[in-house]
């Protein structure tokens, strides 16, 4: 009987076992190129390639639901296909990287424009491909080291080298997609412009290298409103909330609502059940410790934590509140932000209304006029003030919340990412209220990574054009300092060819050891070295390299330390110290791929460079273990 | 102990206890719909499965009597990944025929976790194959020209990850 072979079997159990988690790609295309029959299944199965799309990239589900999209993809087949092959292109042009751009320090967003093909619609890209690339590198990030079926990929980040430009595209790339999803944001009706649509922006513009969901941010609001709602149930189960159809919750969720749905009982009913749950079932606190902390601005990290500064507090205050039908406005004074405005309104006519603050950074605790602090007696009671101002827009908030991180930036203690994070702030700001001295701001800290001055040159010009005459002075002087500086660089061109490092007996060690300061005790990884000091005479003066017992007649390397800073020191500072820790810097991957356990080892551009440094430091290391164990037993 | 008689496709009428025969949604639906008493003497045909079919079904069913009832939505389908328990694996090892019928039999039975455990069984033989591995093991005859074999290939080119 014929009935052995698989294709006594139904089409639906043919593509029921292909469903199998454990199955590739390529698994399936093997099998159904087997024989004209199979393929036909497998080719013609649409539910076979939507499973197999969500099976392998499960956090596009989201994507696809919120869009809508999940019904309306007629050829799944095509929507896999598409999604591999830009992630491929995408790998492709990752692991180009390093060697076109490992002689910069950083890169500004103009290098990577090759990138918008692949991604941009405008550009002739698949609607989604965005997702797909974000996807891609968001999962790279986060299992750098784990194993799976597709092994080749995984292991490209634990490749130091691709980790760091990855890091650098998944920037570009977030970034890139959030400027057109805040224009969209801002031309929105002011009704649908919520507080906590404009604070997931900010918080995903600050942190490409996390996936921040709109869509994560908001279930959690709802259930802290749904916890609310049972909390009051409780208390007050007559309570005209539960009269509500979903819709209108629906609407309050996605909607700026005028005026409070409920008298002033029960409204109060509502933010004491609210504050009960926020602030002492979950634990909400104003952080007042590390005011400047960036974390505690960003609302997913605040939603995790339960702490932030009060700007953030406020406005999750304000997007639960309005789950529930109550009404809250952010006040426009910054100094009182941690007050929130509730509007209680009693009758129908509107014409007796009562204002009191919900000082969110203590618990919720309600502030009338008479009880209202003044903040270091600047200020006058927020409600007096109400009365002059108008609440604050979300746009008025975010840009807020974009000024507290600018300061968050500068105070930063660890110098690991401090440049990259003001930067982010600073193009953020500009993004959002380009002004001559933001971009001043952002040369400087271009200017310091010998980076590309072209794209503020043209936003100064174009912004030239719409500028008062006032303020256009300012502008053009920055314009010219900039042009000029745009002319160094020019001439400041690195020659292309690489000058190679041979190695000369009075160099001790080699790149991608691991050192400690003589004097300063820290630990630091050799990035390149000199035979000798090849610095400025302005800089040994500076830093008294002739009192160095060899003075300025030795070699010197450059590290990188363990605090995120460069050095570059004298070799009669320095002795070696293998650890298994490792240098926490950011800029590792700039010059190693990977880390032994015991020294870097120089990716292939600095091996490149270097060329005999790699057998030189295994050697160095063998004889330092040896004369270490030799030590031990003695 | 209520049991139940049901006959094989050959006529041969095995008795089960009701609570095993019931993994099957087949059956049950039968049973409820039929209003069939416990108590009487009535046979449940099976015309779709034979008798060797049935005495494995049975034998897999009354194993697994006590397990959790399956997970019904959808959020859970990925658990099918699981490993093949020993007990599983060992009552598959049976010629691919076999297999087959099981599966079918599964299927027309609607017993999700023999249709899910079989299927994975057939899954493990598929990984990792090139497309004449694939013919060897599952005994299939090429039927594509070599030009178009290469051709769809082509096509297909992009499901091999690099």
């Amino acid at each position: 009987m014929a009935n052995d072979t698989i294709i006594v079997l139904p089409g639906e159990i043919i593509v029921y076992i292909l469903e199998d988690k454990r199955l590739s790609l390529a698994d399936i295309l093997h099998f159904s190129l087997a024989c004209k029959s199979l393929y036909k299944i497998v080719n013609e199965s649409n539910k076979l390639w939507k499973t197999t799309f969500f099976k392998r990239w499960p956090l596009l589900k989201e994507i696809y639901e919120t869009k809508k999209l999940e019904h309306r993809i007629i050829n799944w087949k095509e929507e896999v296909k598409v999604s591999v092959t830009s992630r491929t292109k995408l790998l492709c042009y990752l692991f180009s990287m390093s060697s076109k751009h490992h002689r910069k320090q950083d890169l500004t967003n103009s290098e990577f424009k090759d990138l918008d093909a692949l991604f941009c619609p405008k550009e002739g890209s698949h609607p989604l491909a965005y997702y797909f690339l974000s996807d891609e590198l968001d999962s790279l990030i986060k299992h750098p080291a784990t194993t799976s079926d597709n092994d080749i990929i995984i292991n490209s980040f634990s490749n130091l080298t691709h980790r760091y430009y990855g890091l650098k595209i998944i920037r570009y790339l977030k970034q890139t997609h959030l400027k057109d999803e805040w224009q969209k944001f801002i031309s929105l009706p002011l009704k649908q412009q919520t507080l906590e649509r404009g604070a997931t922006f900010v918080a995903q513009w600050c942190q490409p290298e996390k996936n921040v969901s709109y869509h994560a941010i908001s279930s959690i609001l709802d259930n802290i409103a749904e916890q609310t709602k049972e909390f009051l149930r409780k208390q007050h189960p007559g309570h005209s909330i539960f009269s509500v159809p979903n819709e209108r919750f629906n609407f309050w969720k996605n909607n700026i609502i005028d005026d409070n749905q409920w008298n002033v009982t029960e409204t109060r009913q509502i933010t004491d059940a609210l504050c009960e749950v926020l602030f002492v079932k979950l634990k909400f606190y104003g952080n007042s410790k590390m005011y400047y902390w960036l974390e505690k601005s960003f609302i997913d990290q605040v939603l995790e934590t339960g702490s932030g500064i009060p700007t953030t507090l406020a406005i999750v205050f304000e997007s639960i509140a309005r789950r529930l039908g109550v009404h809250c406005e952010p006040c426009n004074n910054y100094l009182i932000l941690s007050f929130i405005l509730l509007d209680i309104t009693t009758g129908p006519g509107f014409e007796d209304t009562e204002s009191f603050y919900i000082d969110v950074f203590n618990h919720g605790h309600f502030v009338t006029k008479e009880s209202c602090p003044r903040v270091g007696g600047l200020s006058r009671c927020p409600i007096e003030k109400y009365n002059v101002h108008e609440a604050a827009t979300a746009i008025e908030v975010v840009t807020r919340i974009a000024n507290n991180l600018e300061v968050a930036a500068r105070q930063h203690i660890q110098i690991n990412d401090r440049t990259a994070r003001l930067r982010s702030v600073l193009e953020f700001r500009c993004l959002i209220q380009p002004d001559a001295n933001i971009i001043l701001q952002l040369g400087r800290i271009y200017i310091s990574q010998f980076m590309d001055l072209t794209e503020l040159v043209k936003t100064l010009e174009n912004m030239q054009q719409n500028l008062e005459l006032i303020s256009k002075g300012q502008a053009n002087v920055i314009l010219q300092t900039f042009q000029t500086l745009q002319r160094c660089q020019k001439n400041l061109q690195p020659e292309e060819e690489v000058k190679l490092k041979r190695r000369v007996p009075s160099v001790k060690y080699a790149i991608g050891l691991i050192m400690t300061h003589r004097i300063h005790g820290y630990f630091c990884v050799i990035t390149g070295w000199d035979p000798r000091c090849m610095a400025s005479t302005e800089w040994m003066n500076e830093m008294n390299v002739d009192e160095l017992d060899q003075g300025a007649n030795q070699p010197f390397y450059n590290i990188l330390l363990d605090d995120g800073s460069c050095h570059y020191v004298a070799q009669e500072n320095l002795v070696l110290s293998p650890n298994s820790q490792g240098i926490n810097h950011h800029a590792i991957g700039r010059y190693f791929y990977k880390f032994s356990g015991a020294h870097y080892i120089p990716n292939e551009e600095k091996a490149k460079e270097y060329p005999e440094d790699e057998r030189f430091c295994n050697e160095l290391l063998v004889t330092y273990m040896q004369n270490r164990m030799a030590y031990n037993t003695t | 102990m209520p049991n139940i008689k049901l006959q094989s496709s050959d006529g041969e009428v095995f008795e089960v206890d009701v609570d095993i025969a019931k993994c099957s949604v087949t059956i049950k639906t039968m049973l409820e719909d039929l209003g069939m008493d416990e108590d009487e003497e009535e046979v449940v045909p099976l015309p779709n499965v034979n008798s060797a079919i049935l005495r494995k079904v049975i034998q897999w069913a009354t194993y697994h009597k006590d397990d959790p009832p399956p997970p019904e939505d959808d959020e859970n389908k990925d658990k099918r990944t699981d490993d093949i328990s020993s007990w599983d694996a060992d009552f598959l090892k049976v010629d691919q025929g076999t297999l087959y019928e099981l599966i079918l039999a599964a299927n027309y039975l609607d017993i999700k976790g023999l249709l899910e455990v079989t299927c994975k069984t057939v899954a493990n033989m598929i990984k990792g194959k090139t497309p004449e591995e694939v013919r060897k093991t599952f005994n299939i005859k090429n039927d594509f020209s070599p030009s178009e074999e290469e051709q769809v290939r082509k096509e297909n080119e992009w499901c091999e990850e690099k």
